[in-house]
């Protein structure tokens, strides 16, 4: 039986004015509380710090139990004793991105200036936005350089962003089904989920902290978000065209077809644990991410980091971000003369394979940072 | 270790800069990088034998060979090995002319299919051969889709100015010295543009 692995969530505040976070759009943010969990320990040296970056509705909390929760964190097959990320050798930290509704400032936090939430007068962040407010948690941390930084998604972005804005603060870096940019289908799909939100009167401009919540909004951007989570395959094999508790078409338009079902159970209880501000805000940076924005090219952006190690993973089915752009970014790394390993797992999960074909995954990066680790020691 | 092994290796400068072609599960490298400290990547399209790379630390990309090889720049690598998979690949004129350009040296390895044996089942069966030597594939099963003899890389070097820097025949593990082309069942050839 395994040991049940009880982590709390710890925060950290900085950026107090006047020395507030310059954030990208030139605005200024402060004070920013970061959520996040750690788990492992910080060896003497200060050489095995992995950061782990969530994608678009996780957390901090990557892994093991809250005290009193039935479910673990949302990543606990990959970090843990013994796993991938294993923290019996790793010191492993995630943190809650900022504009996020887990417990870092984002729009449904307090705005110091009015003592309300700030709802729309939370700015714009982007992913290099949030890459710098975690720097500052790493420094807070003590960690010079970081092992290894990771993540799948949102959190492959900001894995990218990582390698790029703080080369010198990292010697690994394993960004997984991701891309070096938003592509136009990306941003369309998004651009459709705030839409859902924006056109639901409870949103209100987003000043509804203290009224009903735009549900319905949040619920069917969501259902939008998820479709594009799965992929033709795997949806054929979970659902087909099975009826919903009955034996024929109800020739209305209640729920007929199990997809439809689903669909509605994923939209309705994404409402009892996201906020929809965050989702508009955290939507927009990831459209505005753009790594080669400012340097002119990919491979321009990747030129101070040709001492990282890289392990690029993709998923076969992964329609939302396909292996066709990890391959641009291991183009653009080899190019370089960066050290790259370049793995495109088979999978008929679609984007979710990142957070289910744990088997592959935990072989492949297990053996990686035991490689990268072996060469400090 | 396998004698076509041992041969690469004494070919392999120390710490030089190596491609391995399908490179399978990594073994070749990895032996590369234990005797002669070389900086290694693979190409591998198979992903199992991708993740056995990881998992002896080879850096290795999984994809199709004939894809990529283009786009590397020129002499990136000091060498480029291929190893028993030159007869495999669809274009096999591709990666040779890519892999002169790509790296300094080439190291060429390939089953003969000029071996007498291969003459003599095709003279006296009548059929493909198969589950003899070194070929131990039917013809509707084989993915040498591209099978060679000796005579025939050797004319190939000639009409392409390639020059041969160092040649090896094996049969059982054991040089061959006399009508390799016959008696032989390895060619492994070090190759670069003449000049």
């Amino acid at each position: 039986m395994e040991e049940v692995y009880y982590v709390e969530t710890q925060y950290y505040t900085f950026a107090y004015p006047p020395n507030e976070l310059k954030l990208e759009s030139g605005e200024k943010l402060g004070p920013i509380t970061l959520a996040y969990e750690t788990y492992g320990e910080l060896n003497k040296d200060k050489t095995n710090a992995i950061l782990i970056l969530h994608a678009l509705s996780g957390d901090a909390h990557v892994a093991g139990y809250h005290k009193g929760d039935r479910k673990p964190g949302w990543w606990d097959n990959m970090v843990g004793p013994g796993k991938a990320f294993d923290t019996n050798k790793y010191f492993v930290i995630c943190s809650n991105v900022i504009g996020g509704c887990k417990g870092s400032t984002g729009p449904s936090s307090i705005n110091p200036a009015t003592g309300k939430p700030y709802g729309l007068d939370f700015p714009v962040i982007t992913i290099k936005d949030m890459v710098n407010a975690q720097r500052h948690l790493i420094d807070y941390l003590g960690i010079e350089k970081l092992l290894c930084v990771a993540g799948g998604s949102m959190g492959g972005m900001q894995v990218l962003q990582w390698t790029v804005s703080y080369p010198e603060r990292v010697r690994s870096a394993i960004p997984i089904a991701t891309a070096s940019r938003n592509k136009a289908m990306q941003i369309a799909f998004n651009e459709v989920g705030r839409q859902a939100i924006m056109s639901d009167p409870n949103w209100n401009r987003g000043d509804y902290y203290d009224k009903t919540p735009p549900n319905t909004g949040l619920a069917i951007a969501r259902m939008v978000g998820h479709i594009t989570y799965l992929s033709e395959e795997s949806m054929e094999q979970k659902f087909g065209r099975r009826l919903r508790q009955k034996e024929k078409y109800g020739y209305d338009f209640s729920i007929d077809f199990e997809v439809e079902s689903y669909l509605h159970h994923q939209g309705l209880s994404f409402t009892q644990r996201f906020d929809a501000n965050s989702y508009l805000y955290i939507t927009k940076a990831i459209d505005y991410f753009d790594l080669a924005d400012g340097y002119g090219s990919l491979f321009e952006a990747f030129s101070n980091s040709t001492h990282i190690k890289f392990l690029v993973i993709s998923f076969t089915s992964d329609w939302l971000y396909p292996p066709s752009q990890s391959k641009e970014i291991v183009r653009a790394l080899e190019a370089n003369g960066i050290d790259v390993t370049y793995r495109e797992i088979e999978s008929s999960y679609g984007h979710d394979a990142f957070l289910l074909e744990a088997e592959e995954q935990t072989r492949i990066i297990s053996s990686f940072l035991k490689y990268v680790y072996e060469e400090i020691e | 270790m396998r004698r076509d092994y041992e041969i690469i290796r004494n070919l392999i400068a120390e710490n030089s800069k190596v491609l391995d072609l399908g490179c399978g599960n990594g073994e070749l490298l990895a032996y590369l990088k234990k005797e002669k400290n070389i900086k290694g990547k693979g190409i591998e399209i198979n992903g199992q034998r991708v993740s056995e790379s990881i998992a002896r630390g080879i850096t290795v990309y999984q994809g199709d060979m004939e894809e990529v090889l283009p786009e590397y720049p020129d002499k990136a690598y000091d060498y480029i090995i291929i190893s028993q998979t030159l007869q495999e690949v669809r274009n096999p004129e591709l990666v040779l002319t890519h892999s002169l350009r790509v790296a300094r040296f080439v190291i060429v390895s390939f089953p003969n299919f000029g071996h007498w044996r291969v003459r003599f089942y095709i003279l006296c069966r009548g059929r493909i051969p198969s589950s003899i030597g070194g070929f131990n594939y039917t013809w509707y099963e084989t993915p040498d889709v591209h099978p060679l003899s000796i005579r025939d890389f050797e004319d190939y070097c000639k009409i392409k100015n390639i020059r041969i820097v160092r040649a090896y025949y094996l049969a059982k593990d054991k040089e061959v010295r006399v009508s390799p082309n016959f008696f032989a069942t390895l060619g492994i050839y070090m190759i670069t543009h003449s000049q």
